[in-house]
């Protein structure tokens, strides 16, 4: 993963313009487990199969939908991205907001994205997203960045 | 219904969007259900499908769109270029034509050029490709591999250098890929997707909010008359020019003049676009104090300010009002139906739904003195009206004869002012019942009474006697229709003119005033009381109040009683109160 320039957000201030991306970073330095909080994004199926010990964790290509990059992914990772991201029940109107931008992330490779195009994706309003974002706490490791 | 209306609105973008694919779950079930489908299954199509054109969605124009400096510089090449003031919505579709137009454009630059990177293509060591997701980089293949993932099939991995860093792209690839697919005229000449018309049908309303709230806090562009221009484009509009249109306005009795009118007899600013010309001298005439705008919404007339009638540069002195506090709670049913009745236009009356064609009013003293009409809430919406005249000349139109008759909104006042002649030729009483009909063009409203064959009847007649009101029934021919309760003939207008005054000048109570009318009324009735109604119109002889003050001080001062249903008398401990 690559690791996103982190803004200091107290000398500015983010915007509706503001990119946002999930900061891996952050995961690693904040003691959570990032493979706990990925596997509850995966779909029902996905999360029996992957909880049975038999499938190990291989490392597969993964082609970006957008910009056709292969990026080598665990098969968690590989799984949220080339299916479980894919089904109509991804995003929900009952996603938590930070899950809902989370999962918008993660479906596009986490490519920074402003609150305007979280938000046309996600369903929610910018402003909330931005509202939330910009704040002191960081919610699991999204982040304004630097281009 | 509006709900619905909406959705279906919704979902028909959506579905021309292409956000729905499988346009088959659609018709074997309800609208409705589609929508259900479309909720839920819009934010996974989204990811796939909605980048490529943001505009196509609903979420674009109704909760994203926001008006940008880019856009206002967009909007003011356009003004210096058609050197012609524009309306909002005008305007409005120039910016969605805009953004489509911007959209075209970054989608051409996706879409690349002929040595592009697609993951179809195969590509060998050596071979250059631009990388368009990446900023048009042009990059060379340094080595190949197979692809490692079955879930693609066979395909191969291409490595390329970008900043230093070794970056594996998809090459010979069997599935579907977003950049496979896309090409210019696919893209931008997609049949299903909304044109800039369509979505600024759909969503023109959203727009022209958000730029009217951007354009009122622009400082370089002016409005006039529903229309937007920079100043700093403006034609240069002298003294001697506004000199001259004085003296043409003068010429034309004050006027109204359209400006063009003005403009061709002055014969200035040939050199310039017709409507800058216009737009330039209207800037002009309004910075003038000499000047008037008197057109209604979407139309430009000048008038002298000089040689408007009086009545409609001040209120005359019968009609103005000092408001005044009650309790609206303190009327009953009953006196709020009367006050309603009576259409007042000082009465906080909630205007009627919808805009109807006629409306039908009483006529009271104060407006029939002064040769005016009250510009009730319902009666407004009759009415020209103008974006920001404070004044509206216009033409009433008799009902009967035809004649045009020219008259003025006056705004400030709440009344329409140009009926003294009409109400005498027609001897239209007070309390005479007055319909009012719109036409076709909004500068044009029919006027008529409710004329009919002269009779003798017994007639409420009010004098005035050592400064003081008296009443007392007369027989007089009347040959309209009245309201009993409302009607009075003056005897002496000029003589009540001045009792009103010696009123005013001793600031005599309402209170005062309305025991006075109420005793006086009284004698003229077996039971001896007044109804509120009769005393409403007469108290309006002597100082200007709507129905809800004069009720409440029935209602509530120790001063009067009750007789049954609406009607009054002065109680006999008055003097004690």
């Amino acid at each position: 993963m690559s690791r996103p320039k982190v803004l200091a957000s107290n000398l500015a201030k983010p915007t509706f313009d503001t990119k946002f991306q999930i900061d891996y970073e952050w995961w690693d330095k904040s003691g959570q487990e990032l493979g706990i909080y990925l596997a509850e994004h995966l779909c029902d199926n996905h999360r029996m199969t992957l909880g049975q010990t038999t499938i190990p964790l291989v490392v597969v290509d993964w082609v970006d939908r957008q910009n056709g990059q292969v990026i080598p992914q665990t098969s968690l990772m590989y799984f949220l991205l080339s299916h479980c991201s894919q089904r109509p029940d991804y995003i929900t109107e009952r996603t938590a907001l930070v899950d809902a931008v989370f999962r918008v992330l993660l479906a596009n490779g986490n490519r920074p994205m402003t609150p305007r195009e979280l938000a046309t994706i996600s369903g929610r309003s910018p402003d909330m997203i931005l509202r939330t974002l910009s704040g002191r706490t960081i919610y699991k490791g999204i982040r304004p960045v630097t281009e | 219904m509006f709900w619905k209306s909406r959705q279906t609105q919704q979902l028909r973008v959506w579905i021309r969007a292409g956000i729905i694919i499988d346009r088959s779950d659609c018709s074997a079930y309800s609208l409705d259900f589609c929508l259900c489908l479309v909720k839920v299954h819009s934010s996974a199509w989204r990811l796939s499908h909605v980048t490529l054109r943001p505009t196509q969605l609903p979420s674009y124009w109704v909760e994203s769109f926001q008006v940008t400096q880019f856009d206002i510089d967009h909007l003011y090449n356009v003004l210096l270029e058609k050197e012609t003031p524009l309306n909002v919505d005008e305007m409005a579709l120039i910016l969605v034509r805009h953004r489509i137009s911007d959209e075209n454009e970054t989608t051409t630059k996706i879409t690349g050029p002929d040595n592009a990177y697609r993951p179809a293509n195969h590509y060998n060591v050596e071979d250059e490709l631009i990388l368009t997701e990446f900023g048009n980089r042009l990059a060379k293949v340094l080595a190949v591999r197979d692809g490692t993932n079955p879930d693609y099939g066979r395909y191969s991995v291409i490595s390329v250098a970008i900043d230093d860093k070794i970056i594996e792209f998809a090459a010979d690839f069997p599935g579907e890929h977003v950049l496979n697919e896309k090409s210019i005229s696919e893209i931008v000449n997609d049949a299903s997707q909304l044109s800039p018309e369509e979505l600024f049908i759909e969503f023109g309303g959203e727009v022209s909010n958000a730029l009217q709230e951007r354009l009122a806090g622009q400082d370089d562009i002016v409005k006039l008359a529903g229309r937007w221009f920079p100043r700093s484009l403006l034609a240069d509009v002298t003294m001697g020019h506004l000199n001259l249109a004085e003296a043409v306005l003068d010429m034309n009795s004050g006027g109204p003049l359209e400006t063009r009118v003005i403009v061709e007899q002055i014969g200035i600013m040939s050199d310039f676009n017709v409507r800058l010309a216009e737009f330039s001298l209207n800037y002009g005439l309004q910075r003038d104090e000499r000047f008037d705008e008197v057109g209604p919404a979407g139309k430009v007339l000048w008038f002298l300010r000089r040689l408007e009638p009086i009545e409609v540069q001040t209120t005359p002195p019968n009609l103005v009002f000092t408001p005044i506090d009650y309790d609206l709670t303190l009327l009953s049913p009953e006196l709020i139906q009367l006050e309603q009745e009576i259409g007042d236009e000082h009465s906080p009356i909630a205007p009627p739904r919808g805009r109807p064609q006629s409306a039908t009013l009483l006529l009271n003293y104060a407006h029939r003195r002064a040769g005016t009409l009250p510009l009730s809430h319902q009666l407004r919406q009759m009415f020209p009206t103008a974006y920001e005249a404070p004044r509206i000349r216009f033409m009433l139109v008799d009902g009967v004869s035809g004649e045009e008759i020219p008259a003025w909104v006056v705004r400030p006042g709440g009344y329409v002012y140009g009926l003294s002649h009409w109400f005498a030729d027609h001897d239209v009483p007070v309390g005479g019942y007055l319909t009012v009909t719109r036409t076709d063009d909004p500068s044009r409203v029919t006027i008529s009474y409710a004329g009919r064959k002269p009779r003798i009847e017994w007639i409420r007649t009010a004098q005035v006697r050592d400064n003081r009101l008296l009443f007392e029934n007369r027989k007089l021919a009347v040959g309209c229709d009245f309201d009993d309760l409302m009607v009075i003939d003056v005897e002496d207008p000029d003589g009540m003119d001045s009792l009103a005054k010696y009123y005013r000048d001793r600031r005599i109570s309402l209170d005062t005033i309305v025991q006075d009318v109420c005793r006086e009324l009284s004698k003229l009735s077996q039971q001896d009381s007044a109804h509120a109604k009769t005393i409403y119109s007469a108290a309006n002889l002597l100082r200007r109040c709507p129905p809800g003050p004069i009720f409440a001080m029935l209602s509530i001062s120790p001063r009067f009683e009750s007789v049954g249903g609406p009607y009054w008398r002065v109680s006999e401990n008055s003097h004690n109160a």
